[in-house]
């Protein structure tokens, strides 16, 4: 009975193991001064609860000022806040086009301005 | 007797003939109305070569003005629009809404002040940053960014911003 129990958790194991097949990269989070930069899936799927990478946009229809804002924060819980007030199209693109997928790179100057924001969706990532 | 019956005779010839003539323009006339709807129909479908000879104008070319003036008109409504936006950017602030962006300017200081920042502050910074004009609007996002950075504010939330 134990050896089909154990039998039954190898099969099992091995079939998460091949639903996961693909080529894959892990990028914890990572903030070292004004550059932070890793991967949403592995902030999310970490066993810490500390990691975090995303950005936020905001809009307002009585208002012409924007922002978008950028946020990290990696296992031991060092952070990173930027933003830019009304950022210019591909900054405010880089921004929303963030999802599960993204690995991102975010660069502020020493105001907290986000300088940089680089987005790469792909299937590694996951 | 003779005579007149050659002067008989000219005068049948002489009304066979302008019969004959007026029967053939009637004719003309009727063909032409018989089928009038099909005619102007024809008129309207098909690029009339005497009319394009008149206005100089063939249908591509009408195409092509028409886009023309859709484009322009286009064009003069976006421009509008650009212009009412920058006059409204402009337009010097009434006292009131001075008054109610100091507040929130005020409101916005007072929450950093505190050092804790979460989905209420947020709430409340973003309802207020609607208010500012735009160098007032950047100086206290920039505020709230630094304070998150050097840990005066403390996030209770991933994105505070």
């Amino acid at each position: 009975m134990n050896k089909l129990a154990i039998g039954l958790s190898v099969a099992a194991a091995l079939a998460v193991q091949s639903a996961n097949a693909g080529l894959h990269y892990s990028s914890p989070i990572t903030v070292s001064g004004t550059v932070a930069y890793g991967q949403v899936h592995a902030a999310r799927t970490s066993s810490d609860n500390k990691q975090f990478i995303g950005c936020a946009a905001y809009g307002a229809v009585n208002t012409n000022s924007t922002y978008v804002a950028c946020s990290a924060s990696d296992a031991a819980g060092h952070t990173l806040y930027c933003s830019t007030y009304n950022p210019n199209y591909y900054v405010w693109q880089a921004a929303m086009s963030v999802t599960e997928a993204s690995s991102i790179i975010i660069n502020a100057d020493s105001h907290g301005n986000c300088i940089y924001v680089y987005v790469q969706n792909a299937s590694t990532n996951l | 007797m003779v005579r007149s019956w050659s002067v008989c005779a000219v005068s049948a010839v002489i009304g066979i003939g302008a019969g004959w003539a007026l029967h053939g323009s009637g004719s003309a006339d009727t063909n032409e109305s018989a089928a009038p709807g099909t005619a102007q129909v024809a008129q309207l479908l098909v690029p009339q070569p005497q009319a394009e000879a008149q206005s100089g104008l063939n249908l591509a070319q009408l195409h092509a003005a028409i886009a023309e003036e859709l484009a322009a008109a286009r064009s003069q409504s976006a421009n509008e629009r650009q212009a009412a936006a920058a006059a409204k950017a402009t337009a010097p602030a009434s006292p009131e809404l001075i008054a109610q962006r100091r507040e929130a300017v005020q409101d916005i200081q007072a929450m950093i002040a505190t050092g804790e920042w979460g989905n209420t502050e947020r709430a409340q910074f973003q309802q207020k940053f609607s208010l500012l004009d735009p160098e007032q609007a950047r100086q206290v996002l920039q505020q709230v960014t630094m304070g998150l950075n050097n840990g005066t504010i403390h996030s209770q939330i991933d994105l505070p911003l």
